[in-house]
């Protein structure tokens, strides 16, 4: 062994060279796994143009707004994507983005398996939005060149809007780790999106199989009526002109809504949450499926009862294929609340959030404004906005949330999960969603 | 002397020579990162919850006896802070009746009963501050009323069953029926 350790030391130099050399290939072994490969990606470029650079699109229906993606070489492929948009800037409140939108419908040929869309809320008066693009699937069936999709969705509001991609914040991924493109942009990375009045079309299949596009205008063919009711004659899938002309104007019942929401019981001190969207759907025999109209609801200092929560009032106007005279039920759905059904005029309840529409019953509006006071029952709060939307569904998400983000007053997170208004995430909010886990889910 | 000299130099030489290696296989078994496209998707934890499907998130269904079943999990590390089960009644025209409890003190469980599906929703407590990281743990207990099969469901409706964990990350669990 002695001797084993003398030669070893006799040529020592040789050890030496030897050792200084095997640093150096660890070293260098490193700095190119490391760096330099990262270096070459990100000299790689990806093409970004947008599909269209105008869209004209009906009030309250879906679009789509298309990106092509295409890296300057062939062989490097994309496996991933997340871009950054802008929109309803200056503070117009014309489309949102729509979280409920199919993947598969997100990229040609359902590319990416999964997409996780984000509405960020308001920045400098510009809503922005994130969609994330993601393929699971085994890196040899990527390609590299993809088309995209942004879904949105118009609102009730007519004008003109612009949808941008915030390029420095963007980014599209080759299949390996830190393969990022460099995104170069063929053209300017912006949409115009113009909302035009519900019966707008540009081609006859817009309007559906009983109604042709004219005018860039929806018009019934003779044989229909387009009045929203089956029962006496076949409709468009598109509000369209009737023929004959309606014997009710567009929009001539509207309503006046007291509605009072669990927890709120005093005035928030941040002037935003003293008003509320709140989707108002109508369902009736004479509609094949609800109608749904958003509306502001404004909070007041009035309430029933000195332990009861404060009333918040809002107008709705409904649209034409609600008609006065018939008999309808009302869906309410608050931005972190459970669905709820009504169809008595002055609804009750003995306990909070316990009144259900009963069989038989329904509103009956007439022209004009309707007065309805439903300040006597309560909507209960339990299905956050989480991911952006609501689910319809008060699960362990809304709990967790909830729990995993008390004593919280940052305005993203209270944005979500204050209930009761009060600036923070606490314990009464926890009760609520956990009051709420008896209804679970959404009236229908 | 003189050799004992050398053999301690050759002792220190050694024990660099020694370091120089291990720092060697250091580097190159340091953990490869996961993929980009996974890091990039992850990165959106910041804002939202993210939806994840962890292979090692398990949720079994076994059966006790013809009157009792138990579902257990297991989380992968994960701290479970609240959980939603789907149970199905095979045959609808049985009578039995499921109840179910939960076998966790830390956990309060939720049900509602939705034509022939038992919805069961797990609630972390809010004194409960320690971690809980499931491993075939025992969580659920179902209790029949007449002997029927159950299945454990991914997902009906608008209903899904899954994990969720202390930074709001959803997990869908892989599901085995015992």
């Amino acid at each position: 062994m002695k001797i084993l350790f003398k030669k070893i030391y006799q040529t020592r130099k040789v050890f030496a060279i030897l050792l200084a050399f095997i640093v150096f290939l660890i070293f260098i072994w490193h700095f190119f796994g490391r760096y330099l490969y990262k270096t070459k990606a990100s000299v790689d470029k990806v093409k970004v143009s947008m599909g269209s650079t105008e869209i004209s699109i009906a009030q309250n229906k879906t679009f789509l707004v298309g990106v092509n993606l295409a890296t300057e070489e062939t062989a490097k492929k994309i496996s991933a994507a997340t871009f950054f948009l802008k929109y309803d800037s200056d503070d117009k409140d014309l489309i949102d983005i729509d979280p409920s939108a199919q993947t598969n419908s997100l990229s040609v040929d359902g590319y990416f398996d999964e997409v996780l869309i984000q509405n960020l809320g308001r920045q400098d008066h510009t809503k922005i939005a994130q969609v994330t693009y993601l393929k699971k699937q085994s890196d040899d069936n990527l390609k590299n060149s993809v088309v995209i999709f942004f879904p949105f969705k118009a609102k009730q509001k007519q004008g003109e809007t612009v949808v941008s991609i915030i390029e420095s914040k963007s980014q599209v991924v080759g299949p390996i780790q830190d393969y990022m493109f460099t995104i170069e942009a063929t053209n300017t990375l912006l949409s115009k999106i113009i909302v035009q009045n519900a019966s707008f079309c540009e081609t006859n299949s817009q309007c559906g199989t009983n109604a042709s596009c004219q005018n860039n205008t929806c018009v019934c063919n003779s044989s229909y009526n387009c009045d929203g009711n089956w029962d006496n004659g076949c409709e468009s899938n598109q509000a369209c002109i009737r023929r004959p002309p309606p014997s009710q104007p567009p929009g001539s019942v509207s309503l006046n809504l007291k509605l009072k929401f669990q927890g709120v019981m005093k005035e928030p001190s941040n002037a935003d949450q003293r008003t509320m969207k709140v989707r108002i759907k109508v369902a009736g025999d004479n509609l094949s499926s609800p109608v749904a109209v958003d509306a502001d609801f404004t909070l007041t200092n009035n309430r029933n009862s000195q332990t009861d929560a404060l009333i918040w009032e809002g107008t709705v106007n409904l649209p034409a294929q609600v008609t006065p005279g018939q008999n309808y039920s009302i869906l309410i759905k608050g931005p972190k609340h459970i669905q709820k059904k009504i169809c008595d005029k002055d609804p009750s309840e003995t306990t909070g959030g316990s009144y259900r529409c009963q069989a038989g019953h329904a509103i009956t509006f007439s022209s004009g404004q309707n007065n309805l006071d439903f300040s006597k029952i309560y909507l209960l709060a339990g299905d956050l906005p989480v991911n952006g939307a609501q689910d319809g569904v008060v699960d362990s998400l809304d709990t967790s949330y909830i729990r995993n983000n008390l004593g919280k007053t940052d305005p993203t997170v209270v944005a979500i999960a204050d209930l009761n208004l009060d600036g923070k995430v606490d314990t009464q909010d926890w009760s609520m969603v956990l009051y709420a886990l008896s209804v679970k889910t959404d009236e229908e | 002397m003189i050799d004992s000299k050398k053999i301690l130099k050759i002792i220190g030489f050694s024990f660099f020579l020694l370091i120089i290696v291990l720092f060697g296989i250091f580097v190159f078994k340091e953990k490869k990162p996961k993929e980009s496209k996974e890091e990039l998707f992850s990165s959106s934890k910041l804002i939202s919850p993210t939806t994840t499907n962890f292979k090692e998130v398990v949720v079994v269904l076994k059966k006790v006896d013809d009157f009792t079943y138990q579902i257990l999990a297991s989380s992968y590390n994960h701290d479970i802070v609240g959980f939603d089960f789907i149970v199905e009644k095979e045959d609808i025209t049985n009578s039995s009746i499921l109840t179910a409890s939960s076998l966790l003190s830390s956990f309060s469980l939720y049900q509602t009963k939705k034509e022939n599906f038992l919805i069961l929703t797990g609630v972390k407590k809010l004194n409960f501050s320690q971690p809980t990281v499931f491993s075939k743990t025992p969580v659920i207990e179902i209790k029949l009323t007449k002997p029927i099969k159950i299945n454990l469901k991914n997902s009906w409706g608008k209903y899904t069953s899954k994990l969720v964990d202390n930074q709001n990350n959803i997990l869908t669990p892989k599901i085995v029926l015992k």
